[in-house]
């Protein structure tokens, strides 16, 4: 007889300044609320950040509301310049922010009418929250699938199928989205910069989890010349080209049952477009001096680097062929620079797996040797206050400084995930390159940490940002305090450098996301200081809400 | 009271009517005595107090549209009369009882005023 383990109740706890979601949730069966000083909720945001303290193993969730009517000294601040009023119709999202910079792995859920409409000036810190949920004012079905779902998704892995999902919530909404889609019977349309790892989610996720039985194939349209594609795609008889001297099968063929990824869609010409369409509309490929056609059925990937939409209107894509490609369920994968919550784990994750490559493998087991490392002591990378820890035993760490880290952090990786790969490896390889000359030069050396050199960071950075960026990467020059800019004549030199100022102030709020914080840090190099910076913002005329909006 | 103002006051009113006075009652059980509904009808339309006082308060002041520099009525403001009409339809749920009060009708007519808060700030923000 099988006995189905009954999942444990989920431990809330409520954030609610008034009794009426405590009543709601003590009529739900299915959850326990957490007990805060004899009530089933924390007043307010103090009385849940003094509790979570002490007691955050206690809690799966937190279930938080977003207006409170409590005193004045009882409200986290929201922003230096909001009112009274508005830092208590937004509290809840203070307390949230409160919460991320403590427990970020902790599910939080915010409730509130779905169609609060005042509730957009405040989406840009709700959007970039991870587990953040609205509840309508509708049945209570609604909320314990919230729950639920925000538990599961806590409990995704970081990374799985070799791929990194990390906490960022863009990655972790596309990743459902790719699954809902993996299983369906319409092509899917991955858009994204070079470098965001789009022919890994193709193979690595879509293909995974679309239940096919047939192979993978991939095919990169930009590097078949033109007069090949076709024979490519589609196959061809021999003498059916000059060249062709057997029969050959297209990608279609060869990946019946199976999944067909084409990245770069959008180099196709107009009359390959025209065949893909009929592929599509019919199922069916003609190879090339073929009379008879074949069946196909495939799962169709296909990539661009550029917005296909705008491809389009610029009339290079056929609007029938994509119209054929379900753009409306179209994934955009985001630049490296948009996840910037996920910078730190990645990092780690790229140097600790760097060590595989073969030249960086050689040098660190060199390393290794000499600090009677186990050959396969794993690589570690500790970043700023980190390396106040002890270096672990038996393994072989790199310190990265809070200075060098500071820069990586601020950097806005044009390259994205190919480019952090890079760097992360020149880290290691560079370090435990100057660690070997060392050793060969007969030094010895007793730390089982190396000290990575802020110069070279620095210095690999700048090289960098050189690189030019493709079409979806917007400015190349939106990077490290570089900003692109246009000099304007004005009728003072005074009036042309508020110009520039106020076109800088806005690019650096595009690029800190609004936050006024990071910007000062970047600004100034103090992150307390945001309020000097926002109000030299508002002095130069520029409105932050505007800006949010229009974002 | 200018446009922001009648804004906020709006933000404010729809939250609360949505938590205090929607919710509530929605999340009653389909099988609930008619004594249970009604108190929490009761309970509910307390809140709506709120909105007697707001207009009783500001009812009079004046606010710029776009339309019209010297200022309407807040009063007399298309969305704000629309509220009130739903309020005053909700509120005639006060007086029935038994068979009569019935969740879903209750929870719709509430969700009236709800939407007639949403409408009218759209439009204030839109400045009519």
């Amino acid at each position: 007889m099988g006995s189905e383990r009954q999942p444990r109740r989920p431990r809330v706890l409520l954030i609610d300044d008034g009794a009426t979601y405590e009543a709601l949730l003590k009529a739900l069966t299915d959850v326990t609320l957490a007990q805060v000083d004899g009530k089933g909720r924390a007043h307010d945001g103090p009385a849940a950040l003094a509790w979570l303290a002490f007691h955050r193993a206690e809690v799966d969730i937190v279930l938080l509301d977003v207006h409170f009517d409590v005193a004045d000294d009882r409200l986290l601040t929201l922003d230096v310049a909001a009112t009274p009023r508005k830092t208590r119709r937004f509290q809840g999202v203070a307390i949230l922010r409160e919460i991320r910079k403590t427990w970020p792995d902790l599910p939080v859920l915010l409730l509130t009418e779905l169609q609060d409409l005042s509730l957009a000036e405040a989406a840009h810190d709700v959007s970039a929250t991870p587990v953040t949920y609205f509840l309508g004012a509708g049945d209570t079905d609604a909320l314990r699938i919230r729950i639920f779902a925000a538990l599961a998704e806590a409990a995704q892995p970081l990374e799985d199928d070799g791929i990194f999902w990390g906490r960022d919530p863009t990655m972790r909404a596309l990743r459902h989205r790719l699954a809902v889609l993996a299983r369906g019977g319409l092509p899917v349309v991955l858009e994204g910069e070079t470098g965001t790892g789009k022919s890994h989610l193709a193979r690595l996720f879509v293909h995974k989890n679309s239940g096919r039985s047939g192979p993978f194939m991939a095919l990169d349209l930009a590097t078949v010349p033109q007069e090949l594609v076709p024979a490519m795609l589609f196959g061809a008889l021999r003498g059916s080209y000059t060249g062709s001297v057997v029969d050959r099968k297209g990608a279609f063929e060869a990946a019946h049952r199976g999944t067909l990824f084409l990245d770069e869609i959008q180099n196709t010409s107009a009359d390959v477009q025209k065949q893909l369409l009929r592929v599509l509309q019919e199922g069916r490929v003609q190879p090339l001096g073929a009379v008879q056609e074949v069946t196909v059925d495939v799962k169709l990937v296909v990539a661009a680097n550029v917005t296909l939409a705008d491809a389009v209107v610029a009339g290079r894509f056929r609007h029938d062929l994509y119209m054929r490609l379900s753009p409306a369920t179209r994934v955009v994968v985001p630049p490296l620079r948009a996840r910037r919550t996920d910078f730190a784990l990645l990092m780690r994750q790229l140097a600790a797996t760097s060590a595989t490559r073969a030249g960086v493998r050689d040098l660190a087991n060199e390393v290794r040797k000499a600090l009677n490392l186990p050959l396969l002591a794993p690589l570690r990378l500790i970043i700023g206050s980190d390396l106040r820890s002890k270096p672990e035993a038996g393994t072989l760490e790199f310190g990265l400084h809070d200075a060098a880290w500071r820069t990586i952090a601020a950097h806005s990786f044009p390259g994205n995930l190919r480019e952090m790969a890079m760097l992360a490896e020149n880290l290691v390889a560079f370090t435990l390159f100057s660690a070997a000359e060392a050793l060969r030069s007969g030094i010895e050396l007793s730390q089982t940490r190396l000290q990575i050199d802020s110069g070279l960071v620095a210095e690999l950075l700048e090289k960098s940002i050189a690189a030019p960026a493709d079409s979806h990467s917007g400015s190349s020059v939106d990077t490290v305090n570089q900003f692109a800019v246009t000099l304007a004549a004005g009728p003072t030199l005074s009036q042309v450098a508020v110009d520039l100022e106020r076109q800088v102030m806005q690019a650096l709020f595009a690029q800190c996301n609004g936050d006024f914080a990071a910007m000062a840090e970047r600004l100034l190099g103090d992150p307390q200081r945001a309020r000097a910076v926002r109000l030299r913002f508002n002095q130069l005329g520029l409105s932050a809400r505007q800006l949010r909006t229009h974002a | 009271m200018d446009r922001d103002e009648l804004t906020e006051l709006l933000d404010d009113l729809q939250h609360d009517v949505g938590k205090h006075m929607v919710l509530p009652v929605a999340v009653l059980p389909a099988d609930s005595s008619a004594a249970v509904i009604q108190l929490a009808v009761l309970r509910s339309l307390d809140k709506v107090s709120i909105w007697r006082q707001f207009v009783a308060r500001h009812g009079g002041d004046r606010y710029p549209t776009s339309a019209s520099s010297d200022g309407t009525l807040i009063g007399q403001h298309a969305g704000i009369v629309t509220i009130t009409s739903a309020v005053d339809t909700a509120c005639a749920w006060a007086d029935r009882s038994g068979a009569e009060l019935q969740i879903a009708a209750v929870v719709a007519d509430m969700q009236a005023v709800a939407a007639a808060i949403r409408a009218a700030r759209s439009g204030v923000a839109d400045g009519q």
